[in-house]
């Protein structure tokens, strides 16, 4: 099945939405979907239940929040941290915090580097980062994960989380370093990280 | 700013797990769910754009205005017994708002927004509320097994009601309320004015608050919690007051009430074992969820009165509250020690007990190390017991 091409550029799109034209939602839909529903994917992985759900709350919430949007950033990057906020949202409302961090379908949707035993020795590696994000304090560790996984800036950060950028980077320096130390004190990690590469 | 090395590695290992991936294309009934609940969020918008360049130009006379309709117009109270409405039973996996005979008022600034194929908005009698749309006075949304849906006030507060729910919008204006009949209730009040007031009544207590976040539920009647009340409500932010036979409590970041009991939640099919606070009314005559065994429903629900307990530990972490921590987790460890979360409950104990008491931390960190001999906090186990007592 092949997408839908946007009808109209995106000058024309904010002008629209802007106007309250209802005839320019097909309009939005093709020009957003894909990057709202790459985000969601990332964030919460391809085969979550609450995935259509959410890629729909977050085109709704791109619609009233169109008015803030100064083009500052494109419009791909302002809709990815609208889709982020959303999800995020949606884990804390639910205590699902560590579904992030369970082992189901991130992995499912990484690609295999070898079979068998390297990626059983992955998915131990991973399980076991996993479990030490858990033991942080859920703002810093997603704070750390929205940025140095998933490639947010600290600006986005804030917005996503609800705080202010200076709290953003906080959270961030505090979640990297309570990561590192808790995988330093973790005698088979620790190795296991250092067997796996070094740092891009 | 340097990161640490271990931090480093684990990013480029975590960035393998969730990497970039493509967008899929929807299906084209999925595609026009989305462009339709687009056209009802661009309609809605621009209502409230439309009022509230009318409250503006009345200004004064505005407010006036509104006070009154909210005397003239204001509803009974919903019956306690959550079947006021006239809505039949529900088949599950449905949403359906519920309009009494009245005539809408002026379209309040709350729009639903009812969340993918779990949960629909069906119209009763002639009337319908789609997918963001504004829900007037008066009207009801009940969600069926697997749904849940999102009620957002112009004054910034948000509702979710999720699955098997049942929320009346009883007022709304200066002072909004709600009425919860049955399920699990959400609240994400922002700050209000001076003249503003926000509060949700349950089967037989009210709940307001100021700028909080906040879950309610109603659970079986149990005599040996609170005298037997069905509402149970805990606190994430802020302060709450909860009134009950006379009388007034305030809660605060981490507070639950009744004190002490244990916030029972209904299972959900595809749920995680994390769950939230939640009213259910005992005359609910909402249908069981046919994918519930009794064995699978007792065991989802002790692990969700577990997911609670440990949840409310935290929270009280989080604010700051060291030793209502301790106190929660020593409760949880006691109530259940062979939890899935004891570990981590034992564990945060430990962590929270080091800079307190350095005596009871040695021997917890002594319990946890017999328990866990190769538990992941060994060495900070370890660590703690080599400083000096």
């Amino acid at each position: 099945m092949r997408p839908h091409v946007p009808t109209l550029d995106d000058t024309q799109l904010l002008d629209a939405l802007r106007a309250g034209d209802p005839t320019a939602a097909a309009a939005l839909h093709d020009r957003v979907q894909p990057v709202v529903d790459r985000t969601v994917a990332r964030l919460l992985g391809r085969r979550d239940v609450d995935h259509e759900d959410l890629s729909q709350l977050a085109l709704i919430e791109i619609v009233y929040g169109i008015d803030l949007f100064r083009g500052e950033c494109s419009l791909d990057s302002w809709c990815s941290a609208i889709s982020a906020h959303v999800v995020y949202k949606h884990i804390r409302r639910r205590q699902i915090e560590r579904r992030i961090f369970e082992m189901g379908d991130g992995l499912d949707d990484a690609p295999s580097a070898r079979s068998d035993g390297r990626d059983l020795s992955i998915r131990s590696t991973m399980r076991r980062v996993h479990t030490h994000l858990a033991t942080i304090e859920e703002n810093k560790a997603w704070t750390y994960l929205l940025h140095d996984v998933f490639g947010y800036d600290l600006r986005e950060i804030a917005k996503i989380t609800g705080v202010t950028m200076a709290a953003a980077q906080t959270r961030l320096t505090r979640g990297r370093r309570e990561l590192h130390e808790r995988i330093a004190a973790d005698p088979e990690l620790a190795p296991m990280l250092e067997a796996e590469g070094e740092p891009s | 700013m340097s990161i640490p090395r271990y931090t480093q590695l684990a990013t480029k290992a975590l960035a393998k797990a969730h990497p970039r991936v493509a967008a899929s294309t929807p299906s084209p009934e999925a595609r026009e769910r989305s462009i339709a609940a687009i056209k009802n969020a661009i309609r809605a918008k621009a209502q409230r754009r439309t009022r509230a360049r009318w409250w503006t130009g009345l200004g004064a006379a505005a407010g006036v205005a509104a006070a009154a309709a909210v005397m003239i117009l204001s509803l009974p109270r919903t019956a306690s017994n959550g079947t006021a409405s006239v809505a039949p039973p529900l088949p599950p996996s449905s949403a359906v708002a519920v309009f009494p005979g009245a005539p809408a008022s002026t379209a309040a600034d709350i729009v639903a927004h009812a969340a993918g194929n779990h949960a629909s908005i069906e119209s009763a009698g002639d009337r319908s509320v789609a997918n963001g749309q504004t829900m007037p006075r008066g009207s009801r949304l009940v969600t069926g097994a697997g749904g849940h849906a999102t009620l957002t006030f112009s004054t910034g507060t948000e509702l979710t009601l999720d699955d098997t729910g049942d929320l009346t919008l009883v007022e709304e204006g200066l002072t909004q309320i709600v009425a919860l009949g049955g399920g699990r209730l959400r609240a994400q009040v922002a700050k209000l004015g001076a003249s503003q007031r926000f509060m949700v009544r349950t089967t037989d207590a009210e709940i307001e608050v100021r700028g909080t976040v906040f879950r309610v539920r109603s659970a079986p009647s149990d005599p040996s919690c609170g005298a037997g009340t069905p509402t149970r409500v805990a606190v994430e932010e802020g302060t709450v007051i909860v009134r009950q036979a006379g009388k007034e409590a305030v809660l605060h970041a981490g507070d639950t009430w009744p004190e002490g009991c244990a916030i029972a939640a209904t299972a959900k099919p595809n749920a995680p074992a994390t769950v939230l606070a939640t009213t259910v009314t005992p005359s609910t005559t909402q249908a069981a969820d046919p994918a519930a065994s009794p064995g699978a429903g007792a065991s989802a629900s002790t692990l969700a009165e577990q997911n609670d307990s440990f949840a409310s530990a935290v929270a009280a972490k989080t604010s700051g509250d060291a030793p209502g921590a301790i106190a929660r987790f020593d409760a949880f460890l006691a109530k259940y020690p062979g939890s899935p979360l004891a570990e981590s409950a034992t564990v945060q104990r430990m962590h929270l007990l080091a800079p307190l008491d350095r005596k009871t931390a040695r021997e917890a960190a002594e319990g946890y190390l017999a328990a866990y001999p190769n538990g992941l906090a060994r060495a900070e186990a370890r660590s703690i017991l080599s400083d000096a007592p």
